[in-house]
């Protein structure tokens, strides 16, 4: 399992993404962010397990909800791939935000240092991301990098709309 | 063999874990909670906190990593004792307790007479839901007890709980026996009916321990032992009714305590400062953590643990 988790992350190029690591790396990454969530918001013991349960959800929701984003944006592009390898390297891609703790951390030390590390991390995720991206669809790694923005951009503009569709009703009904 | 890589990737999961971990048992640290957060006390604090929770067992703390809540006399006599040398202008007391054993409670008690005594520290009880038996024991040490209205307090006494199983074993076909060194070394056995030597030193041990329990009322409350016997027959009260025993000062919150404790201890500040003792180190929140996730995955586990527990425990204030 190590080793595969290791591979994964330092040879991702030379090994497919297998299911069992992109279970331990998305494990991983729910934990990481419920304890930050945890920290920011200071909950106590007894309020963390629920919060993990809501972030398991809400992290399953939200993966399957950008890998297709991804995998129909990704598939005009020529992508080949069947929709749940998209959707293993899409969660394997994510392996930068365990970090994030880390970037916490260090933030507590020093203000700037924590958000240049956060950066990092940031940067790390849309690499990580955009690489596993283009090999699981056999594409160039600067379309899927721009995928990836692309599909932010729409999920933003989607829940821009989300809010602004019932003002419009309410205000024009 | 462990390789390099192995090693890396497992050291890679360790670190990001241990850091989220930590941050959030540093966020959640009872050490942050003040009045004033920007204002935590280096030195000495207005008032330092002191909560009671759960039942009063000997024990530096009341849970371990598979053990419910629970405050265990060690740590409580260890914040006392810090809260004294610290100067503290007055010790608050969060006492949510349905009692203990007999001797953590005393242990407590004494610790609080003590700092009374000796010191310029004031001690001020807060009841919570419940404060009876042993939790109001420990409360009777304060120099003034704030109750809520509906306070579950009183149940002054002492019990020792006895089974026989010899009925049900006989049905089964089960026979005990065993080899013992004096007539008492199988006292309490539940497989069969206590004798009458038996009845005499326990009730001993019961009647003595009462005694002490209405001393120490006595002592702390400063009232006479006659005026606590009407209520010391193991009834519960109400603050309310309590108030009206005399066994407890006032009725009020958390803020009224507060603000009883300013007043008690002189304390001039609007604001005051207080500092939860003792400070929580962090095996105590990873021990919670995994008491509440224990408890909230396994339903029952803790009031199962309790009862572990307290079958070990002969001398118990606490119903």
């Amino acid at each position: 399992m190590l080793d595969a988790f290791y591979r994964q992350l330092f040879r991702a190029d030379e090994t497919p993404p297998s299911s069992a690591v992109a279970a331990l790396i998305a494990g991983l990454v729910v934990l990481v962010m419920t304890l930050n969530a945890g920290s920011s918001l200071q909950l106590p013991p007894s309020a963390l397990s629920p919060f993990l349960v809501l972030f398991l959800l809400g992290g399953a929701l939200g993966l399957f909800w950008f890998a297709a984003a991804l995998f129909a944006l990704t598939s005009l592009w020529g992508g080949t791939s069947h929709f749940f390898t998209l959707l293993r390297s899409t969660l394997v891609g994510l392996w930068p935000l365990i970090f994030s703790g880390v970037a916490l951390s260090i933030q507590s030390v020093s203000l700037a240092l924590g958000a240049l590390f956060s950066l990092a991390v940031t940067i790390g995720v849309l690499f990580t991301l955009s690489r596993s991206l283009a090999v699981a669809q056999s594409i160039n790694q600067w379309l899927a990098l721009i995928s990836i923005l692309v599909v932010i951009a729409l999920s933003g503009l989607a829940i821009f709309g989300l809010f602004l569709w019932p003002l419009m009703l309410l205000v024009g009904l | 063999m462990w390789r390099t890589d192995r090693v890396l990737a497992l050291a890679l999961i360790v670190v990001s874990l241990f850091a989220a971990l930590s941050n959030w048992l540093t966020s959640v640290s009872p050490q942050a909670d003040s009045v004033r957060p920007s204002q935590v006390a280096i030195d000495a604090p207005d008032i330092a906190l002191i909560q009671i929770s759960g039942s009063i067992s000997e024990g530096s703390s009341g849970g371990g990593f598979l053990q419910g809540g629970g405050s265990g006399s060690n740590k409580i006599l260890k914040a006392i004792k810090q809260a004294r040398d610290d100067k503290a202008k007055a010790i608050l007391l969060q006492i949510n307790s349905p009692g203990g054993t007999a001797s953590a409670s005393n242990a407590i008690y004494r610790e609080l007479i003590r700092t009374r005594q000796n010191s310029d520290t004031k001690v001020v009880a807060l009841l919570g839901d419940v404060a009876a038996s042993g939790g109001y024991y420990v409360a009777s040490a304060a120099d003034h007890i704030v109750a809520n209205a509906d306070t579950l307090t009183g149940s002054i006494g002492v019990i020792i709980r006895t089974q026989n199983l010899s009925p049900l074993l006989e049905k089964v076909g089960v026979e005990n026996g065993n080899f013992k060194s004096g007539q008492f070394k199988d006292i309490l056995s539940p497989y069969r009916e206590s004798t009458p030597g038996e009845q005499a030193l326990l009730q001993g041990l019961v009647d003595e321990s009462y005694q002490g329990f209405l001393e120490a009322i006595a002592e702390g409350r400063g009232m006479p032992i006659d005026a606590i016997k009407p209520y010391a027959d193991g009834r519960v009260l109400s603050g309310k009714q309590a108030l009206e025993a005399k066994l407890v000062d006032s009725l009020g919150n958390y803020f009224d305590a507060i603000e009883t404790t300013k007043e008690i201890a002189q304390i001039s500040a609007d604001e005051p400062t207080i500092r939860s003792y003792p400070g929580s180190r962090f095996q105590e929140r990873l021990s919670e953590l995994l008491s509440a996730t224990i408890s909230q995955s396994i339903p029952g586990v803790q009031q199962a643990q309790q009862a572990l527990q307290w079958n070990q425990i002969p001398l118990a204030l606490w119903e």
